[in-house]
């Protein structure tokens, strides 16, 4: 079943929702290649979500801007979560407002540019972990990126004016991260959900706890909207939510079973087959997702980065997965 | 300054003897770390930002054989 919104092609480029309403997609939606949004109203302009990269943010905001001359100058930034692939192009709109919740402006500093560019630095002599970080991060270049911070911080559910148009923004995490914020633009019929929603590619759960997550896909469920911008992925609608619920149900249920029994998060993230969801990119990201939720139900530690990540390398290795192609999704 | 030699010592062992040597030192306080693990240039500065500390320096340096050093400088956040 295509997860995909039917009215939306699954295209790298710019899509026209409606009513000043757009998305910027980047298939196929693995590690770094993100989702942002535009919404303007009379000379006003807000973007969801900047880019990995300072090249990828500008190329976006000159077809943002060509699209509606509300964009050449964007008036305020939403970040929904502290990750790079959403944020690190904040640096291309120098006079933004820049509004974020205060966890995901505490993380964003605690996870800079350099930080992932380190990494990379590090990679060569990394074996197959190298080559992992890599692939995933390779493709981008964060030596340009000089970060900005959020200057506008929400602790709760918040709403703000844009031109005539009510802006939600909606807390809902920790889950995929501490800050995980969704936007909604109820006169639009459209939610712009960050990483809450990866479509046809496996979450990562890097905080938790899961019901968190559950309730936040609840929450879209419950909203009177037509159109889902994910934070990967296509456009989509709310069955795309439900397989997202489903996948979280499903692994919380298969991680639980095997921390009882107990295994390890590695051997259970080796040991769970996931069926359905097994054709999703990104399926090494089950080694993450077993060890923070085995953290949730009472593992003492949770594994620092090299270890996650050179698992999701060795799963990675131990499971080739073709790309998928994003007309399949 | 205080000086761990987490030499040989295979990931997240090198991150786990700093955290608990940052344990008992003041804030401003300053620990060199020595580590053999390559994984460490990942551990370290990943450590270090998501708990307030300060990486001053990292640099590589020959050990025994092939073996390659990573050397770091560590200031204790507040």
């Amino acid at each position: 079943m295509s997860l995909a919104h039917p009215k939306f092609a699954y295209e790298k480029g710019l899509h026209q929702i409606g009513n000043g309403a757009y998305a910027w997609l980047q298939p196929d939606g693995g590690w770094g290649w993100s989702n942002s949004g535009l919404i303007v109203d009379g000379d006003q302009s807000l973007v969801v979500d900047t880019l990995f990269d300072v090249p990828l943010t500008q190329t976006m905001l000159a077809a943002y801007a060509d699209a509606a001359p509300a964009a050449n100058t964007v008036n305020k930034i939403i970040n929904t979560h502290h990750n790079g692939d959403h944020c690190n192009g904040n640096c291309c709109c120098p006079d933004a407002q820049i509004i974020a919740h205060k966890l995901t402006a505490e993380h964003m500093q605690a996870e800079p540019p350099s930080l992932v560019q380190g990494f990379l630095d590090a990679a060569p002599g990394l074996g197959d972990l190298g080559n992992y970080l890599t692939s995933c991060f390779g493709p981008f270049d964060f030596k340009s990126v000089d970060q900005k911070l959020p200057d506008t911080l929400i602790e709760e559910e918040t709403t703000i004016k844009l031109g005539d148009k009510d802006i939600h923004l909606i807390p809902v995490g920790p889950a995929h991260t501490p800050g995980d914020t969704l936007v909604h633009v109820p006169v639009d019929r459209t939610v712009y959900t960050g990483d809450i929603l990866f479509i046809g590619g496996h979450p990562i759960i890097w905080d938790g706890p899961v019901q968190n997550w559950i309730d936040a896909c609840d929450r879209i469920i419950a909203m009177d909207v037509e159109t889902i911008v994910p934070g990967h992925g296509p456009i989509t609608t709310k069955a795309g939510v439900e397989e997202v619920r489903h996948y979280l149900v499903t692994m919380r249920q298969e991680a639980r079973a095997r921390y009882e029994a107990g295994m390890s998060y590695k051997e259970a993230a080796f040991d769970i087959a996931l069926g359905v969801f097994d054709d999703w990119g990104d399926r090494e990201r089950i080694v993450v997702n077993c060890a923070t939720m085995f953290h949730e139900f009472g593992a003492q530690e949770k594994p620092e980065i090299a270890e996650l990540f050179g698992g999701m390398a060795e799963y990675a290795t131990a499971r080739p997965q073709a790309k998928t192609d994003p007309q399949d999704i | 300054m205080t000086e761990i030699d987490a030499t040989g010592l295979s990931c997240p062992m090198p991150v786990l003897r700093l955290q608990k040597v940052l344990r008992d030192i003041a804030s401003g306080g300053q620990i060199r770390l020595l580590a053999s693990d390559p994984m460490a240039a990942i551990d370290v500065p990943h450590f270090c930002q998501e708990h307030g500390h300060t990486l001053i320096a990292s640099a590589e340096q020959d050990g025994l054989g092939d073996m390659r050093i990573l050397c770091f400088e560590i200031e204790k956040g507040p």
